[in-house]
């Protein structure tokens, strides 16, 4: 069997909501090994719920969802979603994703210490590692939660609107990290965004949910006009802009031509 | 010898320093959780629920301290539940939970033996009234939920820090919400008919206060937090013995003053670092 075309993860005519609330319905769902997939949407139409089911937290309440053995999720959760009264360093939060490995009743070994420095490296903040999380800046905080998800040595990685509420360089920046990690590390990528433009930048399939049903396509096919038109209710015109010049891209991100 | 040494000396003396040093212990490390998961008003709403708990066995003539702890962990069950989008918040629930069992417990004391004067005992407690085998009792608890919260450190402060995330890596959050209530539950249910809800309440939120206005560590925050309510308890004890005050009010404000120099001296190191 082709390694490439197996399902890491499998929804199969699946059902979501919350008690008889129905939230989503007749999910199809691939996410296969090595892909960047974008779930786009826009706010309230169920990315949140589908996420849930896709990390484990929510059951579907019809349908089947399967999972490949050995799946390991590293999950990127919104930064607003964490309190930075927490007198945590960015080592501290890191090495939160090698909690399960430690155990129940054990502290993190110095292997984990290690580990998650490697980690924090790896995202370009090595320096940073003794730094207050409350005292980072946002794209920072960003990177120090995926070297968290990068810590429990993942083959899935979901983040959950990465970009909101940073600066135009800075998403750049962290878009750039995670097309460098699924170029390099050949990781399997979920993005969910509100921002379409982000995802289809980077995505090569995508998931788009709309009145309660998602679409999955390539990228492409789903950056129709009628498509768009659909999913946000207002009309869309297309802007011609040059492509991203990706050898170009440093950290900082793509570089427009 | 001076008659204060001579109090300080007494077994009465020496059995609430003994039980106060156990409280400043194990609530000064849980007041971190309490403080930093925001939930200093359920500590609060769930002494009051205790404290109702104490009120019914006064009037039924049941063991105190077995209807506290049982009216504790019922509360515990309740708090640790996920409040999710509601039309009422957490808060408020909090707050109703809070006025419904004081009014209970005024209710319940008022028909007791010893009426207000019980309500009063209850809500300002008495350290020195502690009997020799309670501090025994209070002293394998307090070991009991150190020990567990020391052990299970890392996994209470993921689930309180990013619950989803721990979800997303397998933890069950709502048993390990339920574990620490329980824990605080417990320790709150035990130890309110012996010192009262106001001081218990000020050893979970007043020392952790002022410990993570000046650390910058979870780790360093919770010795901190427990040199505060040591020096709040024993100088507090003395204080009251040499000078004849009321010794849960000069301890609570021993902590109060403790908290306030420490966010003075945060203020100023973040001043002079700038």
């Amino acid at each position: 069997m082709n390694m490439a075309h197996e399902p890491l993860v499998q929804f199969q005519d699946v059902q979501l909501g919350y008690g008889r609330q129905v939230v989503l319905e007749n999910v199809q769902l691939d996410i296969f090994r090595g892909d960047f997939f974008g779930l786009v949407g826009p706010n309230g139409s169920g990315k949140t719920t589908l996420l849930r089911c896709l990390l484990g937290i929510l059951k579907p309440l019809s349908g089947e969802v399967t999972r490949s053995a050995g799946l390991r999720i590293g999950y990127v959760p919104q930064r607003e979603m964490l309190d930075p009264l927490f007198p945590l360093s960015a080592l501290d939060i890191v090495l939160m994703g090698r909690y399960p490995c430690a155990g129940v009743f054990r502290s993190p070994r110095r292997a984990d210490r290690d580990f998650a420095m490697q980690c924090l490296q790896q995202v370009g903040l090595g320096e940073a590692a003794h730094k207050l999380y409350r005292e980072l800046s946002g794209g920072q905080r960003q990177r120090v939660l995926i070297a968290r998800a990068l810590a429990v040595e993942p083959n899935l990685l979901v983040l959950d609107e990465p970009t909101n509420g940073l600066d135009l360089p800075t998403e750049n920046a962290i878009l750039g990290l995670i097309e460098r990690l699924h170029a390099q590390s050949s990781l399997t990528i979920v993005l969910v965004s509100h921002v379409l433009n982000v995802v289809a930048r980077y995505a090569t399939r995508m998931g788009v949910l709309l009145d309660g049903r998602l679409l999955v396509g390539d990228a492409e096919e789903l950056m129709q006009k009628q498509v768009l038109e659909e999913v946000y209710g207002v009309p869309v015109c297309a802007a011609t802009r040059p492509p991203l010049h990706r050898s170009g891209a440093r950290d900082g991100g793509g570089v427009w031509q | 010898m001076s008659d204060w040494l001579e109090t300080w000396q007494s077994p009465m003396v020496q059995d609430a320093l003994r039980v106060g040093i156990v409280l400043a212990i194990v609530a000064g490390y849980l007041g971190i959780y309490v403080v930093l998961k925001r939930i200093v008003f359920v500590g609060a709403a769930l002494a009051q629920v205790s404290a109702a708990g104490v009120a019914l066995a006064f009037l039924v003539g049941w063991n105190p301290l077995l209807s506290a702890a049982l009216f504790a962990l019922a509360g515990s069950a309740f708090f640790s539940q996920p409040w999710g989008e509601r039309r009422i918040s957490r808060e408020a629930l909090i707050g109703a939970m809070f006025l419904t069992f004081s009014a209970l417990t005024v209710l319940l004391a008022s028909k007791g033996a010893h009426g207000m004067e019980e309500v009063q005992h209850l809500l300002a407690g008495d350290i020195l009234a502690v009997a020799p085998e309670e501090v025994w009792r209070i002293g394998v608890l307090g070991v009991l939920v150190l020990a567990v919260f020391l052990l299970l450190r890392k996994e209470f402060l993921l689930v309180a820090f990013d619950a989803e995330t721990a979800q997303s890596l397998g933890y069950r959050t709502r048993w390990w919400e339920f574990a620490f209530y329980l824990m605080l539950g417990g320790l709150i249910g035990a130890v309110i008919h012996l010192v009262g809800l106001v001081l218990i309440f000020g050893y979970l939120v007043l020392p952790a206060m002022g410990a993570l206005l000046l650390c910058r560590h979870v780790a360093s925050a919770a010795v901190v937090a427990i040199v505060n309510a040591l020096l709040a308890t024993v100088a507090g004890l003395l204080i009251s013995v040499v000078f004849d005050l009321p010794t849960t009010a000069t301890i609570l404000a021993l902590m109060s003053a403790i908290a306030a120099l420490e966010g003075l001296a945060s203020a100023a190191m973040s001043h002079s670092s700038r």
